[in-house]
């Protein structure tokens, strides 16, 4: 890794690109902005990595790379890259977490009202 | 701010000295008694018989504790290995943590929010073991059925309406699904009769953010206005786990209340397996 320090695109760059041609959603390419920001260098540089040439191995924390991470979670590219932060400052709970897997809330467009009356 | 903690190391620790102080009782006290059945051929006065009247008072309080050791030395076992099997399952962080390192806490400073944990371990504890003793020989679409009941029953005593559970094709890493009509389960962990703790918990998940969104659309349902509005702005912008870091996503509203509260419910309902 060289020591210059990690430059990330301007957040509109990220945005277009989340949204055009990854899918996010608004809410969520503002919250992968929003943390990038406080990242740890190491990991601004992984994402930077990712932005240019596609990679996502060039980073290892606790035997993960983004690529590992993707693969278990079926997680895109930045969620990938931000797991690794987690990993960095909090080892311990970032494992148990990731390892634990997760659920997800498919809100829907008529999510508000479609509370099945059964 | 009050905090649960259950040490696995410790209770095992406990565990095992009070078997081996039950055995080394026991031990002593089968020796003195045979010592004082031959102590009575050479022994023969009114002070001897003093002697035997205290000596067997106290050698039946001994027997008492020696009973309560062993019966509360089986519950530990029993209760180290339902928290191993729930923990193995949902909270373990990685094949080089010892079993029995685990330290688990739940924030229980949400005090509205206890209650109605404890209003479900109520509901649901007194069911919970005839379920986990026969899971292991119930088909899935049977372990779907008995789900199905549970979150009813869950419905019911909150005086809302149930959710149909179904299962369905996800992927490992995905524990289940609320889609705003129906609760749904990995097929592939309904199908694997060792996940009994973990579909429980992810049940329990999974029906809080049923609980959540019936409090969303049904004003005055939850007794935390503030709460509620944080989970209805939530939900108009809820974080998918695949877009953004887990650090983000378990910590939104609709998360954060979710896996603590069904981490609360099934830890309550394994204590009380034992207890009760």
């Amino acid at each position: 890794m060289s020591d210059r320090a990690p430059s990330l695109p301007p957040p509109e760059e990220i945005m277009k690109r989340l949204r055009d041609d990854l899918g996010y959603s608004k809410q969520g390419a503002e919250a992968v902005i929003a943390e990038l920001a406080t990242c740890r260098d190491e990991v601004k540089k992984a994402f930077e990595d990712w932005w240019v040439d596609g990679r996502l191995d060039t980073l290892e924390v606790e035997g993960w790379t983004a690529q590992k991470l993707s693969a278990h979670l079926g997680c895109l590219a930045p969620a990938a890259i931000l797991n690794l932060d987690w990993l960095l400052t909090d080892p311990v709970a970032a494992r148990a977490a990731l390892l634990r897997g997760f659920d997800r809330i498919v809100p829907g467009k008529a999510g508000m009202e479609s509370q099945e009356l059964n | 701010m009050d905090r649960v903690h259950a040490n696995l190391g410790d209770l095992e620790q406990f565990r095992g000295l009070l078997s081996s102080g039950g055995a080394t009782v026991q031990e002593i006290r089968e020796g003195l008694r045979a010592s004082l059945g031959r102590m009575s051929e050479d022994w023969r006065d009114a002070e001897y018989d003093r002697f035997v009247d205290a000596f067997l008072n106290t050698e039946s309080a001994l027997g008492a504790f020696v009973d309560s050791s062993e019966t509360y030395s089986r519950y530990l076992q029993r209760l180290i290995q339902h928290l191993e099997d729930y923990l193995s399952t949902t909270l373990r962080s990685d094949s080089a943590t010892s079993g029995t390192a685990f330290r688990v806490s739940a924030d229980w400073h949400r005090e509205l929010v206890r209650r109605d944990v404890q209003q479900v371990v109520g509901t649901l504890g007194p069911i919970v073991p005839q379920l986990y003793s026969e899971w292991s020989s119930l088909t899935p679409a049977e372990r779907l059925e008995k789900l199905q009941a549970l979150q009813s029953r869950l419905a019911v005593s909150q005086s809302r309406k149930s959710t149909p559970v179904v299962s369905s094709r996800m992927g490992f890493s995905v524990l289940g699904v609320y889609d705003g009509r129906r609760i749904r389960i990995n097929e592939d962990h309904l199908a694997s009769p060792e996940r009994f703790w973990q579909i429980l918990d992810t049940l329990i998940h999974e029906d809080r953010h049923a609980y959540q969104h019936w409090s969303i659309i049904t004003p005055g349902f939850h007794q935390d206005p503030g709460q509620v509005r944080a989970w209805a702005d939530n939900w108009a912008n809820y974080l998918d786990p695949t877009e953004v870091s887990f650090r983000r996503y378990r910590s939104q509203p609709l998360e954060d209340d979710a896996l603590w509260f069904a981490e609360s419910v099934v830890l309550g309902i394994i204590g009380r397996k034992h207890v009760g």
